[in-house]
């Protein structure tokens, strides 16, 4: 006898208590994460300091640490949950964050890849992103201190430490030099 | 104190009795890869038969399928071993006689992902293969049914089932939609 297990709501995952793992909602199903390594979180902060910081002064919209959850998909309910996330400011109602995940797709997402990490488990969340309107996604790899540039229906870019990151045309006019993100000491 | 590992060498990977497993050497250290399951070598036998048949017919180089190991480099020594490979003829002519592993990367590499396959560890693999003489890699990922094309120098494709494998110059006039690879089932 098949068992079809009970799947997950959006809800019921946000009312989860906090245990120090990470979550996210695929069709239902509940994945865990580890928590990201210390490497990890340096990336994810580079990122809110120099992004948060021109977004903020150019009152562009948002920008999302920590791995605050997106709603991609409804019944069954799919909550992806990016390392860093930029969401423009007419997305959001009056400017404002809501309480719960956001209902909107961020217009830019990076994620920062971990050793353990598995290939097919990130093409597949990077594939979702760009499927769900995110125009622009970094994908980070302290490893080889690269990042990949993915844009949806577009070649992938891999930049390496002489490269600049770019916002183009989805956070115009800010840049990041990729040896920035990764020489901080 | 710190433990300095004693390295392997070629030659002694090339001795190492038959148990089994596969493995490669990453610059003197043995990694060992459980087998494959079955759908793995099946994706990796369809692009060779398609390739065998146009190779052969116009004599243009081997194509040769997993069990063979490339020497990428020496002392320390880094053995690895593709899914599948093509060598050109002018390739082959150029090596002339060699004894033991193949000196060098193929021309075109096909990586077959499995669910378990690290992203760093196959990132780092492919840079390992376009570093070292490889002008064409496919990485074929079978859960969402893509394959990334990579070349040096040059912005990453990846192909959907609405796209064709190209053999671009490395098997001029070769091509291979990627939903014959998928949908055979």
């Amino acid at each position: 006898m098949a068992i079809t297990p009970r799947l997950m709501t959006a809800d019921e995952l946000f009312n989860l208590p906090d245990d120090g793992m990470r979550y996210e909602l695929i069709r239902g199903e509940l994945r865990t994460m580890p928590p990201g390594g210390g490497e990890h979180g340096d990336e994810s902060s580079i990122f809110d300091g120099s992004l948060g910081m021109f977004v903020r002064a150019h009152k562009l919209g948002r920008v999302y640490t920590n791995e605050t959850g997106f709603v991609l998909a409804t019944t069954p309910d799919t909550v992806r949950a990016p390392d860093v996330a930029f969401v423009r400011r007419d997305k959001l109602t009056d400017g404002r964050s809501p309480r719960g995940y956001l209902r909107v797709s961020p217009d830019l997402a990076v994620e920062v890849i971990s050793p353990n990490d598995r290939y097919t488990e990130v093409a597949e969340k990077i594939a979702e992103w760009l499927a769900h309107g995110v125009r622009l996604l970094f994908a980070v790899d302290p490893r080889r201190k690269s990042v990949e540039v993915h844009r949806p229906g577009q070649p992938t870019q891999t930049l390496g430490l002489d490269d600049v990151l770019d916002g183009e045309d989805v956070v115009p006019g800010w840049t990041l030099a990729v040896r920035d993100l990764f020489d901080q000491s | 104190m710190a433990i300095t590992p004693k390295l392997m060498t070629a030659a002694e990977l090339a001795d190492l009795p038959d148990d089994g497993m596969r493995y490669e050497l990453a610059r003197g250290v043995l990694l060992t890869m459980a087998p494959p399951f079955d759908e793995h070598g099946r994706l990796a036998d369809r692009i060779g038969r398609s390739l065998d048949h146009y190779v052969d017919a116009r004599q243009l180089g081997e194509v040769r399928r997993a069990g063979v190991g490339y020497l990428l480099t020496s002392r320390p020594d880094t053995v690895r071993e593709p899914d599948l490979a093509f060598v050109s003829m002018a390739h082959r002519e150029a090596l002339g006689q060699y004894r033991g592993y193949f000196p060098g990367s193929p021309d075109l590499v096909v990586e077959v992902v499995s669910t378990n396959d690290r992203l760093t560890r196959v990132a780092a693999k492919v840079a390992e293969w376009l570093e070292h003489g490889a002008k064409l890699v496919f990485v074929v990922n079978p859960r969402c049914k893509i394959v990334d094309v990579h070349r040096p120098g040059q912005p990453t494709r990846t192909l959907g089932l609405d796209d064709t494998l190209n053999g671009e110059d490395v098997v001029p006039g070769w091509s291979m939609p990627v939903r014959d690879l998928f949908d055979q089932e």
